[in-house]
């Protein structure tokens, strides 16, 4: 039985890995690494949801908690264009040559916005809680189990830590990243009893306030330690839940910038000559998938989700739901990332097969084949679930429709409360490896230690697919990690515990008055990665 | 017992209808309409005539009432049906008559944005809006109606005590009271897997818990007119029962004005079945309501405004069509502003 309490502290890591995960590389249509760009003004910026905690070892973040992670704190590593990690607010990361040992190097001087030093002692005790070391401050229980290969941080000297792993880890600099959640923060918020509203980073923006559901305010942080940034005066992070809303507020002026993943938003945006958009390119997006629940009747029957799977005519629901905008999936990496596979092997949509299926399925099963799909109230979703029932109806399997706000939506799912949950997520990883997308959510349900991993939502246990994983995050080279991840992808489609929709196309769209500058990554980094609805806000800059 | 009074029904034959001219009179040597009144003494049965002559407005109010009602049961019934509600067309997605990309025919009034042929989901929304409705109202009517007539007629501590109650659940704004018995009520069906509890019922008894006090403030206040009647009091002075004076004698009298009420009762709790759809709670897709087609594709309204913009003109016509017949029915029946 599940406890109650590692439920609930699940949750509070959940979000951040859940709905807002990483995506991967796309080109900016109109950025720019110019650091003497405009600079100044205030910025509105439109959130898809509030997030009320900050504490970055245990809060529960989605894409727009990310967004303001982005803006307030620094991670030790960021991903580049070309899909790499490479150091940020460390000066270096390095690795010894079985990837078991890893250092971290610090820059000088840089401050955290209370005035005290980022240095070696700040770092380990972040690290110690996101871990979930002994005796660690404000640790949060979901990513303990993520960097559970973490076994040891020492302080080498005051601008070096070193890290030790239980197992040769060659992506580690990417969980340093975690699709954008692993924000520093300063002793004095990291010790404190009010981690989750105290905001003290050493980002490009200081926190001034926050009321809940109404705004959270930033302002410059003019000791950066990026010299020249940032370049707007104040940032304004307003949750505006319906994306319909917010792309008219944007058009209307009460917001300057937006983030969204609606395809129809998007066409609007895209086609609307009063605004700018950023719009995500092939490369490393995030997929729209629906996780059947396998460990319990009607989807712990492989039939169940195999006829689930053929049920449902995925290019239909896209070309109505997206107007064929966005690319159809049928895997769980974007082209650019280990292990990309046109076809991974998921089923083609037949009416006929689904039936016939159905009929077995409902035969061994007391005669019922009844699902409940969960998703969240936003209108988009609404009229895509309705799509997804009727065609399951079609086939004779019997849908009902349950919506829930973001939060109790991961409740739900942690809870196992969900036949099919509509979840969007990032399985990409980078360039270099498939690790750090994949590893935390798919590995088996029931651990080898007798614990369960609540975040694999669609509760499996699969030999193939977890050799698959093990062996994926000890692989040195990126042929080695294709090959490896590319068999994990067809293990994966070949149980079928997922059907992949389509690839999201995040975009940030702005209006004219706002430049959008993404800055070069410093000591020649290279430039940042747009990560689906996260932009580097130091460049912004507003008239 | 006798009944004492020549005809219970004002605007009726008889000492009734004298009992109307001689107020009419009264009005005219006070003021302005003496002119209008004395005319109606002077035509006598044309004035009559004339006043239960319909207005252009009530006879659009009652044609449109009987094309919604036809067109919702035939749907219901799929004697004329325009397809099924919830069969998605790609090709139609977002098209209507007034989206950028046009109409696709055979499809009169477009798609919505799954594709969906919009005719059928009006006529079908149609039902679910009116039975909702219908229901709560039906339910106010009962519950409201009778407290309220119990209030009226028996005055004092019982009136006191129900006026308080109606005052109560008056304060309380009547979209945060339905949203939240909406939300115990759904609460509580599936805690209790209740089958019987369905959405449409739950939100039936949520609309009509909020129409109770309107319903019955209405009632207690005809009642208590009704009540003072020299009828009414001869009947009491008489020795008849209550239960007997209260069905017989005041009942006859306060039903044209809860019922006058209560059509103007059904087209607000349309709206609110709207509001409640718009705040998620409303009947669950994909069956179709008015309310849960706006609330869906709120989000469209710029790209395919014809989607919100038929469900509201569904909505606007109906609520239009039944104020209108709630004031022929006060008029015909003589349920004057200051009794309610």
């Amino acid at each position: 039985m599940i406890r109650t309490s590692r439920v609930l502290a699940a949750i509070a890591v959940v979000g951040a890995m859940a709905l807002a995960t990483t995506t991967g590389v796309a080109s900016a249509n109109n950025q720019s690494s110019d650091h003497r760009a405009a600079s100044g003004g205030d910025i509105t910026f439109g959130l898809e949801a509030e997030s009320n905690s900050f504490c970055t070892t245990k809060a529960q973040l989605a894409i727009s908690g990310i967004q303001v992670v982005a803006a307030v704190y620094d991670t030790l590593t960021v991903p580049n264009d070309k899909g790499l990690s490479v150091p940020y607010l460390a000066k270096s990361v390095t690795p010894n040559s079985d990837f078991t040992i890893w250092t971290i190097g610090l820059r000088d001087g840089v401050k955290f916005h209370d005035g005290s030093p980022v240095d070696a002692d700040a770092i380990k005790a972040n690290l110690d809680s996101f871990r979930g070391a002994p005796g660690a401050a404000n640790a949060g229980s979901l990513l303990p189990i993520v960097l559970s290969f973490m076994q040891d941080v020492t302080v080498t000297d005051p601008t070096t830590v070193t890290v030790t792993l239980n197992t040769p880890v060659s992506t580690f600099a990417d969980y340093l990243f975690l699709v954008g959640r692993m924000g520093i923060m300063a002793p004095a918020q990291l010790n404190s009893e009010n981690c989750a509203t105290d905001l003290i980073g050493s980002g490009p923006f200081k926190f001034v306030s926050q009321s809940l559901n109404e705004k959270l305010v930033v302002t410059k942080n003019p000791d950066y330690w990026q010299k020249g940034y940032p370049k707007a005066n104040q940032i304004t992070f307003v949750p505006v839940p319906d994306s319909a809303v917010r792309v008219n507020q944007l058009k209307g002026g009460q917001l300057n910038m937006l983030h969204t993943s609606g395809a129809v938003d998007i066409d609007t945006l895209k086609n609307d000559s009063s605004v700018n958009t950023l719009i995500q390119k092939p490369g490393y997006r995030e997929i729209r998938y629906y996780a059947m629940l396998s460990d319990s009747a009607p989807f712990n029957n492989p039939e169940a989700r195999l006829a689930f799977s053929l049920a449902l005519d995925r290019n239909k629901i896209n070309s109505i739901q997206n107007k064929g905008l966005f690319t159809p999936a049928n895997g769980l990496m974007d082209i650019k990332a280990p292990g990309y596979l046109k076809n991974a092997g998921y089923p083609k949509f037949s009416l006929t097969k689904a039936k016939a299926l159905v009929t077995k399925v409902k035969a061994a099963n007391g005669g019922a084949f009844d699902v409940i799909l969960g998703t969240t109230t936003d209108p988009t979703n609404t009229a895509e679930a309705q799509l997804v029932q009727e065609q399951l109806k079609a086939a004779g399997i019997e849908a009902t429709i349950a919506q829930y706000d973001q939060a109790t939506l991961i409740n739900k799912a942690l809870a196992g409360d969900i036949d099919v949950l509509f979840w969007r997520n990032l399985h990409g990883g980078y360039s270099k490896s498939s690790d750090a997308d994949n590893y935390p959510w798919w590995s088996n349900y029931n651990t080898p230690a007798g614990k369960k991993n609540f975040i694999n939502f669609s509760r499996f246990d699969d030999t193939a697919t977890q050799d698959a994983l093990t062996k994926g995050r000890t692989e040195s080279t990126v042929s080695a990690a294709k090959t490896t991840y590319t068999a994990f992808n067809k293990a994966f489609a070949a149980g079928n515990y997922i059907l992949p929709a389509w690839y999201i196309n995040w975009t940030i769209a702005s209006q004219k008055s706002v430049s959008v500058n993404l800055p070069a990554l410093p000591d020649g980094g290279g430039k940042p990665l747009f990560v689906y609805g996260r932009i580097p806000v130091l460049g912004l800059s507003s008239k | 017992m006798e009944d004492l009074r020549p005809d219970a029904v004002p605007g009726g034959s008889g000492s009734a209808m004298e009992e109307i001219v001689g107020e009419s009179i009264n009005r005219g040597l006070l003021g302005a309409p003496a002119e209008i009144s004395i005319a109606a003494i002077e035509t006598g049965g044309e004035g009559e005539s004339s006043r239960h002559k319909l207005s252009l407005g009530a006879k659009f109010a009652i044609g449109w009432m009987v094309f919604v009602i036809l067109f919702a049961i035939f749907a219901k019934l799929g004697i004329i049906t325009w397809g099924d509600p919830n069969e998605s067309f790609t090709r139609c997605a977002r098209r209507g008559p007034f989206s950028k990309e046009g109409s696709v025919s055979g499809f009169l009034a477009g798609c919505d944005s799954n594709g969906r042929n919009m005719m059928a989901r009006l006529a079908l929304g149609a039902w679910s809006s009116l039975y909702v409705a219908i229901g709560a109202i039906i339910l106010g009517f009962t519950i409201g109606g009778t407290l309220g007539v119990i209030a009226g007629y028996f005055g004092g501590k019982v009136d006191t005590f129900l006026t308080g109650l109606f005052n109560i659940f008056l304060s309380i704004p009547g979209v945060v009271l339905a949203l939240a018995l909406v939300a115990f009520l759904q609460g509580s069906a599936e805690q209790a897997q209740d089958a019987i509890l369905s959405p449409e019922l739950i939100l039936i008894i949520a609309i009509g818990v909020v129409s109770i006090p309107l319903v019955g403030r209405i009632a207690r206040a005809s009642a208590l007119s009704w009540t003072q009647r020299e009828f009414v009091l001869a009947a009491r002075s008489q020795g008849a029962k209550h239960r007997r004076v209260i069905i017989k004698e005041v009942l006859p009298n306060v039903l044209p004005a809860i019922f006058s009420i209560s059509l103007l009762g059904v087209a607000i709790a349309i709206v609110v079945e709207g509001t409640l759809a718009i705040l998620g709670v409303g009947i669950k897709p994909p069956t179709p309501s008015w309310g849960n087609i706006i609330a869906t594709d709120r989000g469209n309204l710029f790209t395919s405004p014809h989607i919100v913009f038929e469900a509201s003109m569904m909505i606007f016509f109906t609520v239009l069509s039944l104020n209108m017949l709630g004031d022929v029915i006060r008029s015909r029946f003589d349920v004057r502003e200051g009794v309610l």
